[in-house]
This record gives C-alpha cells, sequence and structure tokens, in this order.
C-alpha cells in the first residue's frame, strides 16, 4: 500500500513536464489529492489516525500558502478579478460548507447556508443583470429555495425536494456546460443545495 | 494530562515497534503519543489498553488543568 504513497512525486512531476505536452495531462498533478480522497472513504487504508490527522494539518497549511499565491498572482496581474474571485471564493464556500455539515445543528445549518446562498446567488444576478426585469426573474429562485429551506426546517421530508432539485441542476447543468464553468455551478448551486437536503433529512438526538 | 504509555510499555517490555503493530499504527504514531504530541482517539486507546492489559485511565490520566 505504500508504493501509492512512493509513487506521489514522481507521478506529480511527471504531470508537470507532460503538462507541457498536452494541458490534460496536468491531471497527473491531482494524483495525491485522488490519493487522499481514497483514505477519507477508507477505501485506501495506508494511513494510520495520526498520519490522516497530520495529512489533513498539511493540507491547512497547504490552503494557506495557496490563498498567499492565488493573491499575489492577481496583485501582480497574472489573474483577473474574476479568476481571482472564483479562485478564493470557492474553497472557501467548500469549507464553510463542511463545517455547517458537521458542526452546525440542523435548523442553523440549513438557514446559514440557504441565506448565504441566497445572497450570492442574488448578488451575481444584480451585478451581472442590474435592476431590470431579468435580473429580477433571476433573483426568484434563491427566494424560492429559502423559502423551502424555512418548510424544510419545519418538515423533514422536504429535504427530498432539495435532492430532487440538485439532482435536476446537476442534470441540467452537466449537459449544458463543461469544465471549469460546469465545475463552478456545481460547487455553487448543487453542492449547498444538496447540504441543505442533507440536513433537513438529518434526525436530530 | 499526563501519559504514563512509555513507563507502562517498558514494564510489559514491549518495544515501540511490537506495540505499533500489534495496535495497528505505525511506530511514529506511539513515539508521538509517549511525547504527548499526540492525542489518539478513544478506540486507540483502548486497544492500547488491551494489548498493554492495563485501564485506559491508567495509560492516560487527566489533570485539574485538563478540565479547563
Amino acid at each position: 500500500m505504500k508504493i501509492f504513497n512512493r509513487l506521489s512525486i514522481p507521478i506529480v512531476f511527471l504531470g508537470v513536464l507532460l503538462s507541457y505536452l498536452n494541458p490534460y495531462l496536468s491531471i497527473l498533478i491531482a494524483y495525491p489529492i485522488v490519493l487522499s480522497l481514497l483514505r477519507r472513504f477508507k477505501i485506501l487504508k495506508d494511513f494510520d489516525e495520526f498520519q490522516l490527522k497530520m495529512e489533513s494539518e498539511g493540507y491547512f497549511y497547504g490552503f494557506i500558502v495557496f490563498f498567499i499565491m492565488a493573491i499575489l498572482f492577481f496583485m501582480e496581474g497574472k489573474m483577473n478579478r474574476d479568476q481571482i474571485m472564483s479562485i478564493l471564493l470557492f474553497p472557501l464556500l467548500v469549507k464553510a460548507l463542511t463545517l455547517a455539515l458537521s458542526t452546525m445543528d440542523r435548523r442553523k445549518g440549513i438557514l446559514s447556508i440557504s441565506w448565504a446562498m441566497c445572497l450570492i446567488l442574488i448578488t451575481f444576478s444584480l451585478l451581472s443583470h442590474g435592476f431590470t426585469v431579468e435580473g429580477i426573474i433571476e433573483i426568484l429562485p434563491p427566494i424560492f429555495l429559502v423559502i423551502l429551506s424555512y418548510i424544510a426546517i419545519r418538515f423533514r421530508f422536504v429535504g427530498l425536494v432539495h435532492f430532487g432539485i440538485g439532482v435536476y441542476l446537476m442534470n441540467l447543468y452537466l449537459s449544458r456546460m463543461k469544465g471549469y464553468g460546469m465545475f463552478i455551478t456545481m460547487i455553487l448551486l448543487v453542492l449547498p443545495i444538496f447540504s441543505i437536503g442533507i440536513l433537513s433529512l438529518r434526525e436530530e438526538e | 494530562m499526563k501519559i504514563k504509555l512509555k513507563e507502562i510499555r517498558e514494564e510489559r517490555k514491549i518495544t515501540q515497534e511490537k506495540l505499533a503493530s500489534l495496535v495497528g499504527v505505525t511506530r511514529q504514531t506511539i513515539i508521538n503519543i509517549e511525547k504527548g504530541k499526540y492525542k489518539p482517539t478513544v478506540l486507540l486507546a483502548l486497544k492500547i489498553s488491551r494489548v498493554l492489559n492495563c485501564r485506559v485511565e491508567d495509560l492516560f490520566i487527566l489533570e485539574e488543568d485538563d478540565m479547563g
């Protein structure tokens, strides 16, 4: 099993080299992250609990370095505002969702995620369309989502509606978008809706 | 928290390597527990106590400061 870990550096190095031939081959750089995911889901059992803790800690410091690098890239003009905002906001969103799912009680978690998502979507709509009819139409779904979330607090089974919406959106965007755009849509829309669904269906002791 | 793992392990004449393999962790993990740098999960603490044939409270002693 340790062989998987030992291969990390050569495979990442190979990914960097091969990315000059074809950008898609840079996916090899993700090899250590795939290993971590397999460990997280207990498919790969080559690390004990202390090693897993240290690996998480490594990711925490890696996350900080990543943020500093991204900000420096932006300051040096290597990335535009949209790119930098996406790169900084989406990992933060995933972190916030993880915390909400694991540390908040059902009601607080549902409300926090719904309101945060609603405000982000409304901000995006107003920034891109302003106070036009199109802009106002676009802010209706997030408001509907918040209303649905309030209902989900009262009726647990409404979480299934969230799952249904999540699956519908996932199907819709997977067929219409690809690459970066599709990934962002999944994180911004589908992941929070599934999270609300999970929280809604969760039974509190 | 006072950690008596090292003393009890040495009393039982078990090496760090042996203990690590018996409870399914690396030697480095045992070293870090003994030094107090890592607090094991309840499951690992129970496994260690079973291998060393003692109680968890004998290995890890709660002190007043730990109660915050």
